[in-house]
């Protein structure tokens, strides 16, 4: 290909991605308006290629949404109330990207930017200066500056992002760089000095960059063995304070180190039950962001006896948090959550967001660091090349000034509740609607900053929120969500009035059936956007053409426990059970049906082929257990095409079959996803979050969100399977066409080449797929009563009959509550 | 007041000579400029644009087109580009087509591949990949590619700063490259 067939097949390109292009250019050359003409408008919003952008507002659903807001009065006032109060804040949170910024003055001689803090008048951050180019001659550049030296350096560059000085630290490695009260930073580095062992020093440049000082930290070899990673440190008075990520025998746990002036260590403490994140200063005192296993908290950092002192607990889980980044005048501490730029008050110990990603049309996945320079300014180094993850370039945006806030205000409202975390296509894909959208605007709430231990998608939360009257327009959430109880009370709507309406939607395009397994009791309360397959796998020729196993025939050629291959007591129950709720439960008639004999014998065969949580799992036995008759069954899901070649080719060794769970009756295996979306029934914009769906399931978005590539070579294939049948069938060509994958060994030794798929293997698939007809669907609530019970059972202190009854008697009392 | 679209392409059907000079009214100046910005060149740009009426005149019909300026853009776009392409040795230089060129050559990909390449495979691929930016991407994209406009042109229609447009071409091209070398294209 040379760049003129390029050019020539740009040429060609597909009218509809050039005409609004073209209609452009015609009207302000004045020679051809083509405003008024009815026909060429229509077309060419039907040209336009972001179809979402101009979907047009149908009388029906303003109609619907009148009648559903008489139906739901209480409900709707409170969401109405609920998006009033905060609906102008929010908006306020909306940055553009800075026209001024000076990208290439950096980019042009500096790669690889990172730690990114911010400073009054600009910022300071690293990079790597690779040299001066042999093959021009040496006018300097065009900063101003000398640049002599290849190496890491410390830049200081104003807000425009010119570069104003810089300091070489040579082969050093930069670890951190922490902005000091003076417009300065101090900066902490490791490097090898004079070929002994890796030495760590906290450098102290004045504000021009220029070296002032360097405090070399005595950490002995035992310890530097054991430390991970340097997470943060903060100099006070005369105190060097680090906080180290260390790991001993496999066992992670946290070190605060204290180191006077010169170096020398004050001494450390240890923190085995909390990880602790970050520095920050607030009034003069010191301060760090902790978590233990169950919530987040503030604490002061006492330098004087070495200890932490609990002040503050804090709502969110910190540990969800992507970065942090130093406080200004107004806010201690940024911190970096999935939705946003939030800024944490010590005072009142208030979280407020700042800066709202998906408004700002900023891509937050790629993010390495940032740094507020003011209410007004962010500036951010992010990664161009998720994948690769070698490219790295800053970026600046300021606040958007108030004609585009008003704008922007006038805009309707879409408000997502995200308990997972889907693809970033599909977070990209919002981002383009909100910055191309005159209409819409989606706000996203990332209910995972809520998120604990036992309720790792916020969940509670989010009920919290539904009880108080701020229900979402929209939910997305995993199989770990309440799907069924949030059908059974009316807050989901039946998607179906409003998807798939528009025209040119086919749904014989998707896997029906797929989605007919997220309906209950005929509606259809969430649509996945993609899928894997909950089964138990084993070898075709063990199996034969079998689909399913009941209790009694699976405990029939069970022999002495060589059922499962090394799976644990607890995950079992969880994905034959709790996991697998509607073979149990019906919460249309409010009855459940735990009390058999099948459901007995299956914890039988539970407690006879499981081991404890205690047990270390080798992983490199799973390799084997199968392939080698030692195992019947491997119980992990199959998601996506290179999950299959590695289910195959090393975890079953021969050709695959896909087995249900076992229960009273042959059961077929199970779709699960981990993102489906619901739309609320107290919603405006059901028609709109419709849409929003049929895009999000169409090839466009599909194509690109599920498979990760890098030359010939799959990186990433591990998400789902696509929901649409297009999609599907290409990756299963991909797959089949032999492009090359590798999988690495639990041991991390070997690295096997994957082998392509062959078409039978593609056809057992899709004929397992074309059969599903159940969700892996789960309730929070019934989980706990099982995992309770069960946990009684496990540790001899009831029978399987007793479990079996007391779960069927609570679970019967919980249902009769929900109804 | 010019023919809407519907009834030059009507004349069009109907064998009707209006079909030349109504398109000629409405569209001449537009077609110019295209052929211009290729061609650098009064005498050939003006060469280029009459062939674009018998090209037009013997494609419609059997062809029905959509966007009926789309329909011309292209046609004149490909009969300028081929101009150029005879005539580029002795002409070489300067121009915005030059600098296009250059910049599409960094899409080019470096990797083997074993999928063969044809234009209407390549056609497809760059449909797939255009049809998947960001929409102030795309304008930025088939301005430039499409349209041969200059950075600062794009800039100012654009009301962004031309760092940003060329910062945002750069990102492109680099997307390109990968996206047609994951799908097989090779130099």
């Amino acid at each position: 290909m040379t760049r003129e067939n390029l050019y020539r097949a740009i040429g060609k390109m597909d009218e509809k991605l050039i005409s609004d292009v073209i209609l452009h250019e015609l009207e302000i050359s004045g020679k051809a308006s083509l405003i008024g003409n009815p026909d060429m408008t229509e077309r060419l919003i039907d040209a336009d290629v972001v179809k979402r952008k101009n979907r047009k507002i149908k009388l029906s659903f303003i109609l619907i949404a009148a009648a559903a807001a008489v139906a739901v009065g209480a409900a709707i006032l409170g969401l109405r109330r609920y998006k009033d109060e905060n609906k102008e804040n929010r908006i306020d949170n909306y940055f553009v990207e800075d026209d001024n910024f000076n990208y290439y003055s950096l980019s042009d001689n500096f790669s690889d930017f990172a730690h990114l803090t911010p400073a009054d008048d600009g910022m300071f951050l690293s990079a790597f200066y690779s040299g001066p180019d042999p093959d021009e001659e040496n006018d300097s550049n065009d900063t101003g500056s000398d640049l002599q030296q290849r190496g890491q350096y410390i830049l200081k560059t104003d807000n425009e992002g010119n570069l104003k000085s810089e300091y070489c630290l040579g082969d050093s490695r930069i670890l951190k760089i922490r902005r000091s009260g003076n417009n300065s930073v101090y900066v902490l580095a490791a490097g090898e000095e004079d070929g002994n062992d890796e030495t760590f020093f906290v450098l102290i440049p004045d504000r021009k960059c220029r070296m002032k000082e360097k405090i070399c930290l005595d950490i002995d070899n035992e310890e530097m063995m054991q430390i991970s990673l340097f997470c943060d440190f903060i100099i006070e008075d005369d105190t060097v304070s680090v906080i180290a990520e260390c790991s001993q025998d496999d066992i992670s746990y946290y070190e605060i180190m204290y180191f006077d002036m010169d170096g020398n260590m004050k001494g450390k403490t240890e923190y085995r039950d909390i990880s602790v994140f970050k520095f920050f200063e607030s009034a003069g005192n010191i301060y760090a962001v902790c978590r233990n296993s169950e919530r987040s908290f503030i604490s002061a950092v006492d330098t004087d006896n070495k200890e932490l002192v609990e002040k503050k607990s804090l709502k969110y889980n910190i540990e969800s948090a992507a970065q942090f980044s130093e406080g200004n005048d107004e806010y201690d501490l940024f911190i970096n959550f999935y939705d946003g730029v939030y800024g944490y008050r010590m005072s009142d110990n208030s979280l407020t967001e700042c800066v709202n990603w998906l408004d700002s049309g900023i891509d937050r996945a790629s993010l390495v660091s940032f740094g507020m320079n003011s209410s007004n300014r962010i500036s951010f180094v992010y990664s161009e090349n998720y994948w690769g993850g070698s490219l790295y370039n800053i970026n600046s945006y300021t606040r958007a000034d108030d004609e585009t806030l008003n704008n922007f205000r006038n805009r309707k409202e879409i408000n997502a509740a995200f308990l997972c975390t889907p693809d970033e296509e599909i977070y990209s894909c919002f981002n383009d609607i909100n910055k191309d959208s005159d209409e819409y605007r989606i706000h996203i709430d990332d209910y995972t900053k809520y998120s604990t231990d036992d309720d790792i998608s916020g969940m509670s939360r989010l009920e919290s929120e539904i009880k108080n009257g701020n229900i979402p327009d929209m939910i997305f959430a995993g199989s770990r969500f309440d799907w069924l109880k949030y059908c059974a009370d009316g807050t989901l709507e039946n998607i179906d009035n409003y998807f798939g309406k528009d025209e040119e939607f086919e749904r014989d395009k998707y896997f029906e059936n797929i989605f007919d397994a997220y309906k209950y009791d005929g509606i259809q309360f969430a649509i996945p956007i993609n899928f894997e397959i909950r089964c138990m796998t084993s070898k075709k020729s063990v199996t034969g053409d079998r689909t399913g196993y009941t209790c009694e025939e699976l405990e029939n050629i069970e022999n002495n426990g060589n059922l499962f291959s090394d799976e644990r007591y607890e995950s079992v129950i969880d994905m034959f059970v709790s996991s697998n709720i509607t073979e149990y439960v019906d919460f249309k008639s409010g009855k459940c049906d735990f009390d058999n004999k099948d459901f007995i014998t299956l914890l039988n065969i539970i407690k006879r082929n499981c081991d404890s949580d205690d047990i270390n799992i080798d992983n490199s036995v799973l390799e084997t257990a199968v392939p080698e008759n030692i195992k019947l069954f491997n119980l992990f899901p199959v998601c996506g095409y290179k999950d299959l070649r590695i289910s195959q080719q090393i975890y079953t060794g021969e050709e695959m079959s896909y087995v249900g769970y076992p229960s009273s009756k042959e059961s077929l295996p199970l779709v699960s996803s981990e993102c489906c979306i619901g739309i609320t029934a107290a919603s405006e914009y059901k028609m709109e979050a419709g849409e929003l769906i049929e895009y999000l399931i169409s090839d466009y978005i599909q194509e690109n969100a599920d498979t990760h590539m890098s030359g010939d070579q799959i990186l990433y294939d591990g998400a789902h399977f696509s929901v649409s049948r297009a999609v599907f069938e290409n990756n299963a060509f991909r797959s089949m066409r032999g492009v090359p994958s590798v999988y690495c060994s639990s041991s991390g030794e070997k690295k096997i080449k994957l082998n392509e798929i062959d078409q039978e293997t593609v056809d057992d698939l899709k004929n397992t797929v074309n059969k599903i007809n159940r969700a892996a669907l789960y309730d929070s609530g019934i989980a706990e009563i099982i995992s309770e019970e069960f946990d009684s059972f496990i540790e001899n202190r009831q029978t399987a009959e007793e479990t079996a009854e007391k779960i069927q008697n609570k679970v019967s009392g919980y249902l009769k509550k929900l109804k | 007041m010019f023919a809407d679209d519907k009834t030059i392409i009507k004349h069009f059907f109907e064998r009707d000579e209006r079909a030349v000079s109504e398109t000629s009214e409405k569209y001449g100046t537009f077609l110019y400029r295209i052929a211009e910005k290729i061609l650098s060149n009064k005498e050939d740009a003006e060469e280029c644009t009459n062939e674009t009426y018998l090209k037009t005149w013997n494609a419609i019909p059997p062809q029905r087109p959509k966007v009926f300026p789309a329909f011309l853009g292209t046609i004149v776009r490909n009969i300028s580009f081929d101009h150029y392409s005879m005539t580029r040795a002795e002409k070489r230089g300067g121009g915005v087509i030059d600098a296009v060129l250059d910049e599409l050559a960094e899409c080019i990909p470096d990797t083997k591949a074993d999928i063969e390449c044809d234009e209407d495979e390549l056609k497809k691929v760059i449909d797939s990949f255009v049809g998947a930016l960001p929409d102030r991407n795309r304008k930025i994209f088939v301005m430039r590619y499409w349209s041969n406009e200059s950075v600062s042109t794009i800039a100012g229609r654009l009301k962004m700063s031309e760092n940003s447009v060329s910062a945002v071409l750069t990102r492109i091209r680099k997307k390109m490259k990968k996206y047609l070398a994951e799908r097989g294209f090779e130099p």
